[in-house]
């Protein structure tokens, strides 16, 4: 991942967001919380190229981190005889493609979803660094191997391909033990 | 370790990298090994891990790059407040040391006048018994007895009446020191000028500048021979 391509990304996004959210609440740990967990959320799936038609990214950030604090609102039940739907109105205009919005529904049901296996984070965190870096780039971010050479010093392809045979394999192996 | 050849296969059947026959014929093997099933699963979770253990990673980061901006901003209004608190102080410091000299610096001019009004002493002129009696007690710096005599005589010349106020002012008793200068002024004797000084000197010494100041400035603007010394103290 392009570690400052990122930085200047949530610099920009965050100035167009946060007198937003600031809108929708004066919580100011409850906008910290969503907007980082949305603009990540966002970030990953851009780089895997799910997001790759989008005109405003920001926009669609800021709309997915009030549907969190929305969804986080409803699950606390903290609206006391207040509609949640009336302040839906406050979306600055924004309005998004219906196949947009039905990505960020999907990619905040991503999140809803996921049950972390303890089994799994519990063996990579028996990974070296390099292994982790390696599957990042492959698992997450879709990096082609090629790319990788110059990035992780790697010789070639074949090397590329070895190592992250490796790594899973050591991966599952020790998922294995600890399940076991 | 489990099927550790099927890594691979596993890997690219679900990045969608097997060729259409590669394909069905893995979907086969799938049907007929519920160990290779068990382990697709185990790679979809492994993906799925990582992806949001990255989301995670990146989350947390960008909380503290939030965190980062608000100490930032915080460390900004500290300096701000400090540099502004700083000479806030510094000013502050300067005004009170200008006002404490002049303060001071006036203080101790009044009091040095009011030294020297209370050992002007009463001329040796002859006169009656009387006379040589309070003045020399006056002299003697026995306020009280000066007071004790002056004030069993019903009339008083103006001398006398301004001896009292000084020796009441000599003895703190500022209020009734006080009355006997205003005597003394309304009668505009030829002690009135002394009386004036006199009675200015003595609010001074009761700290209330508010009576001071407007018996000082006339006394500096008239020719009185406590002009000057009226100037020095405004």
């Amino acid at each position: 991942m392009n570690q400052t391509e990122f930085r200047s990304f949530y610099n920009d996004c965050w100035k167009y967001c946060k007198p937003r959210l600031r809108n929708l609440t004066n919580n100011q740990a409850d906008i910290d919380d969503v907007f980082s967990e949305a603009i990540s959320r966002f970030w990953v799936n851009v780089q895997r190229g799910k997001i790759a038609h989008a005109d405003n990214h920001f926009a669609l950030v800021y709309v997915m981190a009030k549907n969190m604090w929305l969804g986080n609102l409803r699950k606390e039940k903290h609206f006391i005889g207040v509609s949640i739907d009336a302040r839906k109105g406050e979306d600055f205009e924004i309005q998004l493609p219906t196949e947009e919005q039905n990505f960020l529904t999907k990619m905040i049901q991503e999140k809803d979803d996921y049950q972390q296996e303890n089994s799994i984070h519990n063996a990579w965190g028996k990974l070296d660094d390099k292994c982790r870096d390696l599957l990042n780039a492959t698992i997450v971010y879709k990096e082609k191997q090629e790319e990788l050479l110059s990035k992780m010093n790697f010789k070639n392809t074949d090397t590329v391909k070895a190592t992250k045979y490796r790594c899973l394999q050591y991966l599952k192996k020790y998922y294995y033990e600890i399940a076991a | 370790m489990k099927n550790n050849d099927n890594t691979n296969i596993i890997e690219a059947y679900l990045n969608n990298e097997l060729a259409g026959n590669e394909q069905i014929a893995f979907e086969n093997r799938i049907e007929l090994e519920p160990d290779l099933l068990e382990e697709i699963v185990l790679h979809r979770q492994i993906r799925e891990f990582v992806k949001e253990n990255e989301i995670h990673n990146l989350k947390s980061q960008v909380k503290n790059w939030i965190l980062e901006e608000k100490e930032d901003v915080k460390m900004k209004k500290i300096a701000f407040f400090s540099r502004t608190n700083l000479l806030r102080i510094a000013a502050s410091l300067v005004l009170i040391s200008g006002l404490a000299w002049l303060y001071f610096n006036s203080q101790s001019s009044g009091n040095q006048y009011f030294a020297e009004l209370v050992q002007q002493n009463p001329s040796t002129l002859q006169g009656n018994d009387d006379r040589s009696n309070w003045t020399q007690l006056f002299r003697e710096k026995k306020y009280a007895k000066v007071i004790s005599i002056l004030n069993k005589k019903e009339i008083k010349t103006s001398e006398e009446v301004y001896y009292l106020g000084l020796s009441y002012a000599a003895e703190t008793n500022y209020s009734k020191a006080i009355i006997q200068f205003s005597t003394i002024i309304l009668q505009d004797s030829v002690y009135a000028e002394k009386a004036n000084w006199a009675m200015a000197l003595v609010f001074l010494k009761q700290n209330d500048e508010n009576l001071a100041k407007p018996l000082l400035e006339k006394i500096s603007d008239s020719d009185s021979e406590f002009s000057e010394k009226a100037k020095d103290l405004l």
